[in-house]
Order: C-alpha cells, then structure tokens, then sequence
C-alpha cells in the first residue's frame, strides 16, 4: 500500500486586507519561483557545491554580450568592447568575454597582470584609473597598451619616460563632462567645460613624444538617461573635430566608457529596474547618432570603444542558499534569516535584490524583513518584501548578482563559497573554489614570541 | 633615337599586318608568313608594298597608332596586295594598281571600322573582299596589266627562283607521299596566302603550331569537320581542293573556338555546329558569284563569324559563357591560363565594386528568385533583415515596427555615386500589412555608372540624409530602415540595375568584399551573391594593407636579396600604361610584374621575363593580398600555370587547356598576426603556392610575409635550410 506523503505544514497566517485594484478572486499574491538556472536544478547545485553558492551562466553572458554587440555594430561601422575588469574578474569569467573579442580594461596593475595572464595581448588592454604608479606606466608603455591619461600628474609621468622609453606611449585621455546628470562625476579625468581637457591634449600634441589615439569618457553608472551618453558622445566628438583642425590629427577612437544600468532596482526607485532600465539599443541609438552626426570626417570615423561591465554580466550571476531560521521580531514583523550576507552580495547596499524561492511554496505571503547570517547589525538582505513563507531549510535563490559582489566580497566572520559556472550545454563547473581555513590563514604569520 | 623608336614601330606594324590575319602577334609566325608570301616574288612584292602603304597612310592620316601597331589597317591590304600581283603579270603598272588597291582597301577598312564598332563588331576580311572584287572586276578594263601565267607552269618558276636545285627539292617534296586529306590541308592553309602549294602551307602550319598550339589544333578540327561534311553529305570533295576555300573553315574554326570567346569545350562545340554552315553559304554563295566569275575568297568565313558575335551579343539573360567578357593575352592558350585562374580577382575588372548598404552583421531574408517577391523581371535582389541570437528578427512581441532589430538602423551609400531618384512621404506599414498601391515604398536610387543604377527601398519617411542629385560617397549614410510599401515587416530590399527608374529590371551582379558568418569560421567573400538566410557584414579595411600596398606610378622600390648568405641590391620602378595598368618593373632582369590594386585588395596580373627574378618570387608571393585582416581568414586563389612548370608539359597542356586545366598553381594567404588593432607596426600573412598535378601535390614553397607600418616588406621563404629573404621598402 502505498504510502501518502505527509502534507507540508504552513503556519497560519492573518493578513490585513489592503485596498487596491483587484480580480474577482482578489489580489493575487503569488510570488515566482526559480527552480533551475539554465535547466541546473538549484537544490542539485546547492546538494553538490553546498550552500551558499554562487552561479554564473555562461549562456546569460554570451548572449548579452552579443545582443550589445548587435546593437552598436548595425548602427556604427567599427565598435569594441573592452571588459571593465573589476566588474568581475574571475579568470573564467574574462576568458568567456575575451573569447567574444572583448579587450581588457583594466585599473590597476593586478588588474593588468591578470589580463596578461589570461593571455590578452598587451597591446588590447586599456589602462584607466587614477592609480598607475610610475613603473607602472613604463611596464604598460614598453608593452605597448593604451593608458587614459587621469591626471596631469600622470601626464608628466608619461612625458618623462617618453624621453627614454623606446616605444612611443599609446595615451588617451579621461574626460569629465556635464552631461545633465546629477551626480556630475567630476573627479576622473580632465574636465571639458573648464578647458582643462583641451589644454591637457594640447600638451600631449605639444609634447611629439605621444601618440595620442583616443578620447576616453566615463560619464557615471547606473545611468538611466541614455540622452547623456549622447552629450558626452557629442562633446567628445567636438574635441576631435578641434584636434583634426588644429594638428591635423585624426584620432583612432572615442572610448564612451561603462556605467549602462542593469536590471537591478535601485534603493528608494519607485518602480521596477525591469522596468526602468533603457535598453542597449536606446543607449547606441543616443551614442552612434551624437557620433555620426558630429563634423568627424564621415571617411575618417573612429572605433567606438565601450567599457560596459555591469549591464553585460549582472543578469548571468545568481546566489543560491537556505534559509537558516525564521523568526518573529518584537514588533510582529516577520524575519527571515539567509545564509547569504552582505559581506558576499556587496550590492545589496544600493539595489533591492530580487530574491525568489527555489522550490513550491505557499502562495501566501507576508511582509518580511530577510537577515544575513552575520553577527553584525547592518547585515541585511531586504528590509521590507512581501515573500512567502520558506522553512528553515527552503532554499532561494538572488538573481542579477554577476556584477561587483565576485569582486568587491570580503571574508568576513563566514567563509566565502564555491562559484559555478554553468556552461553552454547545461555542465557545471567550479571557477572559484570556497575557502578553508587554510585559505584564510596561509598569509598569516606568527611573531616567535606568540607561538 | 626617336628615328629608331619609330623604324621598331613600323617593323612590328608591318609583321603584324602578315601575322594579324591569324589573330597573332607573334613575330616569328609573321615573319615565316613573310617568307612564305615571297615564294611568288612578285606577289610578295607587292604585298609589302600593300601593307606598307596602307600602314603608312593610316599613320599619316592620325589613326590609332596602337591599332597600326597591331597589324590592324594593314593586312586586308595586304591580303589585296598578295592576290592583286598574283593576277598580274609584274609591270610598273601593277604597283600602281597595287598602290592604289592598297589605299582603296585601307579607306574600306576604317570606314567599314567606324561602322562596326558601334556594335563592337570586327570587319575581318570584308576590306579584303570588297577591295579585291573591285579589282578583278575592274582589270578587265586595264588593257596594260597582262594576267599572270604563273602557278601554271611550275617548274618554270622554281627554275627562275632557285635554279636546279629548287625544282629537284620540288621533285623530292612532292614524292612524299602525303595524304589526300592533309595535303588539300596545307593546300588550304597556303591559299591564304594564295599560295598553290604545300610547302607555303607547311610552313604556315608550323608558324601555327608555334603561335599556339590551340589555334593549330582548331585549324586542324575545322578542316576535318568541313572534310568529313563533305563526304557525308556527297559533294565534290575535289571542288575543296581546287578552289582552296578550305580556309574558310579553318580560319572560321580559329575565330569561333579560341579568339572571340574565350576557348572552352562550348566554343569548340560551337565550331563544329557553325561549319556546315559555313559550307552551306560557300556552296551557295559560289553559284552566285560565278556569274561574274568571282571567287567568294573569305566570304563565307566573314558572314558566319560575324554574324555569330552579333548573335551573341543580342542575347537578352544574363551571360556567363561565350562572352567577350575576359582578358587577351598573346595566344589562346596564354588567355585561358590567364582566364581561367584568379576568378576572383578577374572580376575587379568586370565588375564596379558593390558594398552592402548598411553596417554589421544583417541576414539575408529573400536572396535571388526568392521565394516571395523576387520573381522573373525582379529576380535579382535581396531582402536583408537583423535576427538575434536565437534567429528572431524582432523583440517583445514583434507587434510594432519597433520591435524589429532593423527598424530606423542607417542605410549607407553601396558605393559612389549620385542620387538620380528619391520617394519619401510613405507612411510606415502596421507589421503584417501590406501597400499594394504604392509597391516600392519610399525608395532611392543611386547612379554609379552610365549602365549600373542601385534601388534601395522600404525606407522610412522623412528619414532621408540626402536629396536628389547630389553625389554621395561609399558609406556615407543615406536614410532610415522602415516599413513602406510591399513590406509586411522592416527590411532593406536591395537591387542592381541598368536604368534610372524604380523598380527598374533587376541585372544579376555581384557585391564586393563582405564577410560571409558560419557558425565556427568568416569566409572573405570578394565578389558573391548572398544566399537565403546568411548571415553577412561588410568587410573592415585594414589600415597597415591600404598604406602599403599602394604602389604608385613614379614610385622607386629599394630591394634587398638575401640568398646563400649573399646580399643583392637592385631596384624596381613603378609605371602605368596609357590604359592605366600599373605594373612594377625591375630594370636588371627586364621583367614586368602588372598589378591591379583597389581599396579592397592588390593582385598581381601578369607577369613578363625572367623566370629567376626577385620580381617574380614577389609576385608569387603576394599574388593576391586583400585589404582586410581577420586573424586565420584564409584567402585562395590560383595562379596561370605557365609561370611554374617547364615548357614541355605545358604543350601538353597547350592543347587540352580549353577543356581541363591538370598543371595548377594554387595560392593560399593566410593572415596571421597583426600586432596591434590601432597602432600596428606590422602585419604577418603566411603564402604558399602548392603545384598541382592533376590533383597530386607537388611541390609547396613557402614564406612568410611580414608588412611594416613603415612600408617595408620582407619576405622569407621556407624552403631548404638556407634562409632566402626579400625586403623592399
């Protein structure tokens, strides 16, 4: 005889009646649910590579990739993308894009070593940032990468070892500009409206030891407003023209940076990033219109370069964990506790992250204030989100996390977890091992007097 | 200096006058056709006579210095001079008529010239006909000029040319025992030179044999079939012999099977069709001329290949084959080597170069006599939509022009040109529907050339960058993708044509330098025809190709040669022709490399000299280098056989080489590395040019080239142990 399965318990629940607009049936409260990232279960993945975990799809970021490059290269004759390193560094990760074509933009020299481990050309990695120190500059000049030049301090850097170096620099410089937007970034690069990238450009045509290839602007991130990618595609455009002009010198490319939105919803957005957010070709239409209807020589058109990192891989990534406990706080709000902390999902601090249950569950829900597994106050995952009713031991999983969280994560009182990469034909693989003990403790050191 | 320049000029004008009447330039068969017109002296005489007034006159008179050259206005006059002093008796008189038959053949052929070229026909040996006819005709009434009684007392004449021993060797010749068949051959060949007997003939057959081994064996098949016909049919077979009109076929053969179309198995098909014809007319056309008791000469061979080339060119399709569509060179078979390799790079002197009208990658939705729309009239034109990754062409719901990945993206200038049409002011279509009335949509045409228009059409209103008549250039942006007209969805249709009106007939042409997107590999496609549903870009020049490989006329190229350790220096000189054919020459070794070079690609042509030379280590080499570089693309290409086996296997291949090419050279570039996407220093491409026999390998020689931002150009070879190295810069 066979056996009935015993019917899952759900607490009882009183939920105030809110008014709004309703079906006959009544508001519906069912929440989605993600069981499988690319045909992988989650509880398969979470069983095998334990819990927390995280997952990258490769599918997700061949795809996306593709869909930007499709959008600039039908509006625009020559387009490349850089991969913004330090969106996710992940020697997998990089490999995947650099396989697409993509170069490597890289801020520091960890950065840029690792590019060059990842077998990226020294001559196809664009160094940005505020931070090359002088041997770096020299080590990216003898290799023949392109620096965009942040200050005038590293201008003279450069100028100075010109001097000696064999191979001419490749530069570029950093613009900030007011493209309508507030926040203005103004605190990279050299200035438009104050004449101060015009004067540092003159100085680099003035000083015929540089080779200067291209304009470089990062306008912001998270920028909702694709019109402002056409200002500074415009403004960029006009220092071109002015540098045709006056040193009849044709520039190689116009790098409009990063900082295309992704999907993720804002902290205080009133509606949906899903919603919200411009699609690729709304930001080419702005970008590649500014550029092709600007006085650039229509024979003579640049590259146009794109350093997008957060839109091209925060959909690919996703979090699956457990829920650890539930549990009433003194108010009556219901709390659920996550073994997913801040100190993993670094975003969490300026997104509302999407987070779903990865198995059935009631379709009641209950506005819910969702902890992380930390002993600190400020670890939260969502103070406020209507979520069902999990038990301890339910798994969820957070989705659009491939962007900074596999970079900008620390230890800190947990031990980070595996990272899957979930490949084109559904096989899984781990890309970053989680940390031991060992891990943590191989750098320490012991004075003698302590052992 | 000047004096001797044009003493060479006219000695080339006067033998190729003699060689010209075979369709060759070949100096050492016109000088044997020389020899064999003087074994009658007087006729001979005369000839030279013919030939050198005509050239003279036309020389005088301003004509086409080159078409002198070429034999062109000399040798109907020739041919007059031959059969006038052949009549008559040797006379002061008859170089009076030969003079001035010679001027009267020479006013027919140029005013004949300025007939024909209007069709682009040839007037052969119609000058000869009309200035002969005339001649016999009106000699009747020239009571002064004796007629000849040569050719009839044979013996008489060989006493009076070479004594005894020339009527001995005669004795001898004719001994041999010679088939009837052959001899009425050669008899038939000296004809042509109104020569009656064999040695004339043999001697002319050699020269044949020499010029070219296709022209000697379509004489040899031309002949045979008029013989066999002859037989089947139960004529007089002897009547060939005797009137000699045996060249008709011969020289109809040679015209029809390697000289106006370019040798193949068709035009030797066509041959064989055409000469009962030309025996029908013979036959026919002698009744008529007896009653004034004229000979129809060449007649026959003039109506039949005239009328045939014009046939040809009345065809309505389009033609692939029997064209005049390809490249001369100094014989037959030299022209089907030169033809029949290189295909692609061929097709830069057929063809304007054509880009695609838009940026990145597009597929192609409807290709030629698509299955919707591109029928009969309109058959040639494309239909190019964008589709993602998962082979959709639009987003969300597909339900709104929005949707569509194509919708508004720019569409660019094809090529050069000026704007000779717009229509805008259409309104977008709902997706599904369709303007039945208004078919074309907004549309824009563009003039490239006096015969090549190109329609774009669908576009959106009011989203047009340009108006009418003004002159756009390659690439510059022209308008929006939309949705007007006969267009259920967004897409550009994209047509060739030959007159300025939309939705004009559409021409069957090719477009120029795309990149063809299989899944795992690009193909560089040069000249092609989009198919169904590929997926296709336009082709990124590189700027390190462009620079370098742009050799202009005046320019002087330092060459260093490295070989066994020793180190030669010479020069090379760039020149053009005045039918602007560049061509690279190296003074030391006397030889000639042509080259054709475009904003897409450089190939070499041809080359002419010493087998051993640098320059022709370099043309191998770089034989074919498209201006483009994607990292492992492979280019292939072939080169003319005859610049890589031994003269002996090629006569062999001589005679076949209308109907298979076994001697191949086959040339694969391979790009290898480029340092540097902006900044390049240098390019890295890998040659090799494998021998083909039949399809055995032979040997390979490679090398590979480097090509330096600062226009130096080193090539290394991969052959032996020894390092053989070519630098030029």
């Amino acid at each position: 005889m066979a056996t009935k399965e015993k019917l899952k318990y759900e607490r009882p629940v009183i939920n105030k009646i809110n008014a709004g607009v309703t079906d006959k049936f009544g508001m519906s409260t069912k929440m989605e649910i993600i069981e499988e990232i690319d045909s992988v279960k989650i509880t398969d993945l979470l069983n095998e590579y334990g819990s927390p975990v995280f997952a990258v799809s490769e599918n997700t970021i061949r795809k996306t990739i593709n869909e930007l490059k499709q959008s600039f290269t039908t509006r625009y004759p020559k387009v490349q993308i850089a991969w913004s390193y330090k969106t996710n560094y992940l020697n997998a990760i990089c490999k995947i894009y650099h396989s697409e074509g993509s170069w490597a933009e890289v801020v520091s020299m960890f950065e840029y070593e690792k590019a060059i481990s990842n077998g990226v050309s020294a001559k196809k990695i664009i160094f940005n940032g505020p931070d090359k120190s002088k041997a770096d500059l020299e080590k990216a000049i003898n290799n023949g990468s392109y620096i965009h030049i942040d200050h005038f301090d590293e201008l003279y850097d450069i100028i100075a070892i010109s001097k000696t170096s064999k191979e001419r620099p490749k530069v570029a410089i950093r613009v900030n500009m007011d493209t309508g937007i507030y926040p203005q970034w103004d605190r990279f690069g050299f200035n438009y409206e104050n004449g101060e990238a015009w004067n540092a450009l003159n100085r680099i045509m003035l000083s015929e030891k540089l080779d200067l290839v291209g304009l470089h602007t990062h306008i912001g991130t998270y920028i909702l407003t694709p019109s402002a990618y056409g200002v500074a595609a415009s403004k960029l455009s006009e220092l071109a023209v002015k540098l045709d002009k006056k040193y009849n010198h044709k520039i190689k490319y116009i790098d409009m940076g990063g900082g295309f939105a992704s999907k993720n919803t804002l902290k205080g957005a009133y509606l949906p990033g899903k919603d919200t957010c411009p699609t690729f070709d709304q930001y080419a239409e702005a970008i590649t219109n500014a550029i092709i209807n600007s006085e650039i020589d229509p024979q003579n058109m640049p590259t146009l370069f794109l350093e997008t990192g957060r839109a091209l891989i925060d959909d690919a990534g996703y979090i699956a964990g457990t829920v650890l406990a539930n549990k009433r706080l003194a108010s009556g709000r219901r709390s659920m506790i996550v073994d997913t902390g801040v100190n993993m999902l670094f975003t969490s601090f300026w997104y509302e992250h999407e987070i779903y249950p990865a198995q059935e569950v009631s379709s009641h829900t209950e506005d819910t204030t969702i902890y992380g597994p930390l002993c600190m106050n400020i670890d939260i995952i969502r103070s406020a989100i209507n979520f069902p009713l999990l038990n301890k031991g339910d798994n969820y999983v957070l989705k659009r996390v491939g962007a900074y969280n596999m970079t900008q994560w620390m230890q800190f009182i947990t031990l980070r977890p595996n990272i899957i990469l979930i490949d084109t034909k559904g096989k899984t693989h781990v890309i970053r091992e989680n940390e031991t003990n060992e891990t943590m403790t191989a750098l320490e050191k012991i004075p003698e007097h302590l052992k | 200096m000047q004096k001797t320049f044009n003493i060479k000029k006219i000695s080339t004008a006067i033998l190729n006058s003699y060689s010209q009447i075979f369709f060759s330039e070949n100096k050492l068969f016109a000088f044997l056709l020389l020899i064999v017109s003087f074994i009658d002296i007087w006729a001979g005489v005369s000839g030279l006579l013919a030939v050198l007034t005509a050239n003279i006159i036309a020389y005088t008179l301003g004509f086409n210095k080159l078409a002198i050259q070429k034999g062109m206005y000399g040798f109907n006059a020739l041919l007059v001079g031959l059969g006038t002093g052949l009549t008559f008796q040797p006379s002061p008189q008859l170089f009076f008529i030969v003079f001035f038959a010679s001027l009267l053949t020479l006013f027919i052929t140029l005013a004949l010239q300025g007939i024909l070229t209007k069709y682009t026909l040839p007037y052969l040996s119609i000058p000869f006909l009309l200035g002969i006819w005339i001649i016999i005709l009106a000699s009747k009434d020239f009571s002064s000029l004796g007629l000849s009684e040569r050719g009839i007392y044979t013996y008489n004449e060989l006493y009076a040319l070479g004594g005894n021993n020339a009527v001995n060797f005669y004795n001898w010749f004719s001994s041999i025992n010679i088939p009837e068949s052959l001899r009425i051959y050669f008899l038939s060949l000296g004809a042509i030179f109104f020569q009656n007997n064999i040695l004339a003939g043999i001697i002319i057959s050699i020269g044949l044999l020499y010029y070219s081994r296709v022209a000697f064996s379509l004489s040899l098949l031309g002949y045979y079939i008029a013989f066999l016909f002859y037989y089947f049919i139960g004529a007089n077979f002897s009547e060939l012999g005797y009137t000699f009109i045996g060249f008709n076929y011969i020289l109809t053969s040679i015209a029809i099977g390697s000289y106006f179309v370019l040798a193949s198995w068709r035009s030797y098909l066509w041959t064989i069709l055409l000469l009962p014809i030309t025996i029908i007319i013979t036959a026919g056309l002698a009744k008529v001329f007896a009653i004034w008791s004229l000979s129809v000469y060449s007649l026959p061979f003039n109506i039949v290949v005239i009328m045939f080339i014009y046939i040809l060119k009345l065809r309505t399709s389009k033609q692939e084959h029997l064209t005049d569509n390809f490249v001369k060179q100094s014989n037959p078979e030299k022209t089907i080597y030169l033809n029949k390799t290189a295909i692609e790079e061929n097709k830069n002197k057929l063809f304007f170069p054509i880009n695609l009208p838009f940026w990145g990658e597009w597929s192609v939705m409807q290709a030629h006599n698509g299955e919707y729309t591109h029928k009969e009239e309109w058959q040639h034109a494309w239909d190019f939509i964008i589709i993602d990754e998962d082979g959709k062409q639009f987003k969300n719901t597909g339900n709104n022009v929005e949707d569509y990945y194509c919708y508004k993206k720019s569409i660019i200038a094809p090529a050069d040109g000026i704007i000779s049409d717009i229509f805008d002011r259409i309104e977008d279509n709902k997706i599904g529907e369709v303007n039945t009335i208004k078919n074309w949509g907004n549309s824009i045409v563009i003039k490239h050339t006096e015969i090549l228009y190109s329609q774009i059409s669908h576009i959106k209103a009011g989203s047009f960058k340009v108006k009418k008549g003004d002159f756009v250039k390659k690439g510059e942006i022209l308008a929006q993708v939309g949705n007007s007209g006969h267009s259920p969805y967004p897409h550009i249709h994209f047509q060739m044509q030959a007159t300025p009106y939309v939705g004009s007939e559409t021409l069957d042409y090719p477009i120029h330098n795309y990149i063809l997107n299989k899944k795992s590999q690009k193909e560089l496609i040069s000249f092609g025809k989009p198919k169904l549903n590929t997926k296709i870009s336009p082709a990124e020049k590189d700027e390190i190709l462009l620079k370098v490989l742009n050799f202009t006329p005046g320019q002087k190229i330092k060459v260093k040669y490295l070989a066994n350790n020793k180190t030669k220096e010479l020069e090379w000189e760039i020149f053009k022709t005045i039918y602007n054919e560049t061509y690279i020459y190296c003074k030391k070794t006397k030889s000639t490399a042509y080259f054709f070079s475009n904003d897409a690609g450089f190939y070499f042509k041809n080359f002419y000299g010493d087998k051993n030379s640098e320059l022709l280590l370099f043309f191998k080499h770089l034989y074919s280098v498209k201006k483009t570089f994607y990292k492992n693309i492979k280019h292939i290409s072939s080169i003319r056989p005859d610049l890589f086996f031994n003269k002996y296997i090629l006569i062999i291949q001589d005679f076949i080489a209308p109907f298979y090419l076994f001697l191949k050279a086959k040339y694969i570039l391979n790009y290898l590395e480029k340092d540097d996407d902006f900044s390049a220093d240098f390019i890295k491409l890998e040659a090799s040019i494998q021998k083909l026999f039949f399809h055995k390998k032979g040997k390979e020689s490679k090398s590979e080239i480097m090509i330096r931002q600062n226009g130096e150009i080193t090539l290394q070879l991969f052959e032996n142990e020894s390092i053989t190295k070519l630098t030029i810069n």
